[in-house]
């Protein structure tokens, strides 16, 4: 064994330019979507490196420009162009970004709704289907979706890969948010699947960060010769379109994640609460896409853009701009009026940030380091809000904002292709937890949570039930995600019949329920009788989840109009269990 | 072609030392024990890739056969390879180790990775919870004062159990309450599946059986007895009445081997105090004494604790389940040849 890895780094050294390909040639890439910005990594065989564009930029631009029948994603971005004008083009409607906030969603969904006041077009039915998203092209509307969007983009990333490493990239983990649903994840695996890519392990971005807080911890541990003493770091994850937070505990390079929560609230959020703030009637003024609208939409998007990016390091900024038919604005803007305008934003954040250290069963004394990341972290009513709730005065300091969650994607990349690196570098682990509830409409519309949020993953739990109707020979199983106490209020994932149930009293039939999530995060659902049992019984149902596509909304409604009540099922009272 | 695997007591080696990032304050002890992830998993370096040939988990199967009873793991603790006065901070540690050995991430997307991780994990939940935990040493005897669950008549037997060494596989109680007792075709006797069932027709089945092998027992005896029978070997029905008739009285196993974890908890507590650590509070032993779970979770009386001795209970028969099926060590405890039966 020694011998071989000898061999192994003899080869390496003779063969500095092919250490890459030829050591690991098959080694997952990370990559980092976000909302506005994203980066790709990989383990290049000593550390984690993050590849630059021909623009020689690390962190590019997540949108795709339809302009003139040709489409250019924002790995490139063209070539020679100020930035000026590419912050124009993309705001002109010829170009499609926001993918990651707006994929996977019901147009009933108010992301979604917030999102028809975008350069491109978003239309909406508001009976919970997918939005209708085009572009301009050749002044006419061109339909595409956040998928293809998606995928197109990817394609550009896989190729920029596949240039810097000189060989195929086929394997990626990629980061999401906490507040993902399933269903937005398959999307994502779709979109990476149009691309050529396989999603080897989709993390939440926090969980990825904690994997790199763990990695340092370790490599501290090894410089200084120190303890292995556990810490426990609270992670914030702010960008564009989502807030996530994490409760991790590191010792010995395992990272054990004991609590996540998150939710969509970012810095597109908090832009269109300052459009709207410093031009009243912004709603009425924008409504209907018309080419002057578009244009004056941007002039306006750009310069709240600006003088929130400067508010960062100043008391207070001016925006001054003519938006043409007679519309101005001039405003002076302060720290004070920006919190109170966001205030619901800040609420959302704190509410999370408490329901992850509840749920972690912590208090704010147990946490040792504050890790902040994203873009939104720099903002100082965000910093003073996290690091108040956590009763520190600074946050963890050898983190970058911006760079986290991709290198964490990098190392999971590597772990999980079986990397074995000599130094130990790689001598880590990621022990994930569920972000959601998940489980089935039982008992009426109540939600029957089979698997609670936070356990550890990879984990099956099973739960019975029985019937509620004498002589009842068929059930329906909807599985749902999310936290909501009714069915209803949660994400339909799927459903199916279990059929041939002996006839029988009510309550005289047990059914199992138990619910599979693998380390590679998928979900399988198995259903089956399990008392009486008899040679007539059918044999139990495997479903892998979530089966929707569309709709969900009033399929959940249709479900429970045409079988919730006769197909009802009840949870039978806890018992031991085979 | 795979490598031997170590010697049990270079495995125990290799388990108690931890990783050399995972540098200790407190003195590395050799553990009696081999946690069990060790000794399925091996050393991970031993394998020039991460992903396991099927073929070497066979070969692990044979030479773990040769084991003595020592390294048949006997309770969660030696699961997670720690001695049942570990403190949490030990039991997250090891914990953190065995995962490492067998998590999916690190060893592959075999499905009895997954399998056995998602144990780990059940096991740690257990005992990293207070409350439970406290539960579990009382059913076991690691609490010095905790009565053996088979002398005491508190407890309500409200769950069945199937003495497989008398059973003669007649169908009897199957027929008349399958919804609870299901015959074994590899084994021809009968087992119980699932313990919802009609009150009236499982007694019914104790009353018409003619060997008297079925009885009501409380849940922590279950959990005692289905930890018990996970050590054993089992033959077919129609074998052991042929000749190999030799029965072992389970319940009495059970309830000796509990004796004896007790007694090892009264012999380390006098051992304590002769020596005065009464100021010594690293130990989670610190209030050996104590007999009910910590004094918060007293507060939600009889029905708390009962449904956490059920749930004890449903982990011990699910763990039963997890070392048939073949991804734990196999039983080392054989039944007597027929040769010894006739001194």
């Amino acid at each position: 064994m020694a011998e071989q890895f000898y061999t192994v780094a003899s080869d390496s050294e003779t063969t500095g330019e092919d250490k890459s390909q030829a050591s690991f040639p098959d080694v997952a890439v990370g990559i980092d979507i976000g909302t506005s910005k994203c980066s790709v990594a990989i383990w290049n065989g000593h550390q984690v490196e993050l590849l630059k564009n021909t623009r020689n930029q690390k962190g590019m631009r997540s949108y795709v420009m339809f302009k003139d029948d040709t489409l250019s994603a924002g790995v490139t971005g063209g070539a020679a162009k100020e930035n000026a004008h590419e912050e124009r083009d993309i705001l002109s409607g010829s170009a499609i970004f926001n993918m990651k906030r707006l994929i996977g969603r019901m147009d009933t969904d108010e992301v979604v709704q917030a999102s028809k006041t975008l350069p491109f077009l978003v239309q909406t039915l508001g009976i919970g289907v997918r939005p209708f998203i085009a572009a301009l092209v050749n002044n006419m509307w061109r339909s595409t979706t956040p998928e293809e969007v998606l995928a197109i983009f990817l394609l550009e990333l896989k190729a920029l890969v596949e240039m810097h490493l000189k060989h195929p990239v086929r394997n990626a983990v990629l980061t999401i948010p906490v507040a993902f649903s399933r269903f937005q994840q398959t999307r994502i695996e779709r979109a990476c699947a149009m691309a050529g890519l396989h999603v080897l392990r989709l993390m939440p971005e926090p969980t990825a960060v904690a994997l790199l807080y763990a990695q340092q911890q370790q490599q501290l541990v090894h410089d200084n010769m120190g303890s292995g003493i556990e810490k426990i770091a609270l992670i914030f994850n702010m960008g564009a379109g989502y807030c996530d937070v994490a409760v991790a505990a590191t010792a010995g390079g395992v990272s054990q994640i004991r609590a996540l929560s998150g939710c969509t609230a970012g810095g597109e959020d908090i832009l269109q609460n300052i459009m709207r703030h410093v031009l009243p009637n912004f709603d009425g003024i924008y409504a209907g896409q018309t080419m002057d609208r578009i244009k004056s939409m941007s002039l306006l998007r750009i310069a709240t853009q600006d003088a929130i990016h400067r508010l960062v390091s100043q008391e207070s900024v001016e925006i001054n701009i003519d938006l043409g038919n007679g519309h101005m604005v001039s405003k002076v803007l302060d720290h004070s009026e920006f919190e109170q305008v966001n205030r619901a934003i800040f609420d959302k954040c704190e509410k999370i940030i408490n329901q992850c250290l509840a749920d972690a069963k912590l208090v704010p004394e147990d946490i040792n380091d504050v890790i902040l990341v994203g873009g939104c972290s720099k903002i100082p009513r965000i910093r003073s809000l996290v690091l108040g709730l956590c009763k520190k005065e600074v946050s963890y300091k050898n983190i970058d904002a911006l760079e986290a969650a991709v290198s964490g994607a990098a190392l999971e990349g590597a772990i999980a292709s079986g990397v074995n690196d000599p130094s130990g570098s790689l001598d880590l682990l990621t022990i994930q937890a569920t972000p959601m509830n998940l489980g089935i409409r039982a008992d009426g519309d109540s939600f029957a949570a089979i698997i609670p949020r936070n356990t550890t993953v990879p984990a099956r739990r099973d739960m019975l039930f029985t019937t509620t109707h004498d002589k009842q020979t068929e059930a329906l199983i909807a599985v749902y995600e999310g936290e909501g106490e009714r069915a209803e209020d949660n994400h339909l994932l799927g459903y199916f019949k279990i059929t041939g149930i002996p006839a029988a009293p009510k309550g005289a039939v047990d059914i199992s329920v138990c619910m599979d999530i693998d380390a590679a995060n998928v979900l399988r659902v198995f259903a089956g009788v399990v008392k009486p049992q008899g040679p007539a019984i059918p044999p139990f149902i495997e479903v892998r989840m979530p089966t929707l596509d569309d709709g969900h909304g009033w399929c959940g409604q249709a479900l429970a109009k045409m079988y919730g009540r006769i197909l009802d099922l009840a949870v039978l009272p806890k018992k031991l269990q085979p | 072609m795979a490598p031997p695997l170590l010697s049990p007591p270079l495995l125990a080696d290799a388990l108690a030392t931890p990783p050399r990032s995972f540098l200790c304050s407190r003195p590395t002890r050799q553990l009696p024990t081999v946690g069990l992830a060790g000794a399925v998993r091996g050393d991970r370096g031993r394998w020039s890739v991460r992903r396991r040939d099927p073929r070497v988990f066979a070969t692990s199967t044979e030479a773990d056969r040769e084991r003595s009873e020592e390294d048949v793991a006997d309770d969660y603790y030696s699961v997670l390879g720690v001695m049942p006065d570990a403190t949490p901070e030990e039991i997250k540690k090891a914990y953190y180790s065995c995962m490492k050995e067998c998590h999916p991430d690190l060893s592959g997307d075999h499905p009895d990775v997954t399998n056995f991780c998602m144990f780990i994990n059940e096991v740690y939940s257990v005992l990293s919870d207070p409350a439970q935990r406290a539960v579990y040493d009382e059913i076991h005897g690691y609490t010095a004062t905790a009565i053996n669950p088979f002398f005491d008549d508190s407890a309500p037997k409200d769950h069945v159990f199937v003495d497989e060494f008398t059973c003669i596989g007649c169908k009897n109680c199957a027929n008349i309450c399958p919804g609870v007792f299901q015959i074994e075709e590899d084994f021809g006797r009968s087992r119980v599946y699932s313990q919802s069932g009609s009150t009236e027709l499982i007694q019914d089945a104790i009353d018409s059986c003619p060997v008297d092998c079925i009885h009501w027992t409380s849940a922590a005896q279950l959990s005692l007895l289905e930890n018990e029978m996970r050590r054993v070997e089992r033959v077919n029905v129609g074998l052991m009445l042929a000749g190999m008739g030799a029965s072992i009285n389970v319940f009495r196993m059970a309830s000796a081997r509990w004796e004896k974890r007790q007694a090892k908890v009264l012999e380390k507590a006098r051992t304590r105090m002769v020596k005065q650590e009464t100021s010594d509070t690293r130990s989670s032993w610190s209030e050996v004494w104590a007999s009910s779970p910590p004094r918060d979770d007293q507060s939600n009386g009889d029905g708390e604790a009962s449904e956490r001795a059920k749930r004890a209970a449903a982990a011990a028969r699910r763990w039963r389940e997890f070392s048939r099926r073949g991804a734990d060590r196999p039983p080392t405890h054989k039944l007597p040849e027929a040769v010894g039966n006739k001194d």
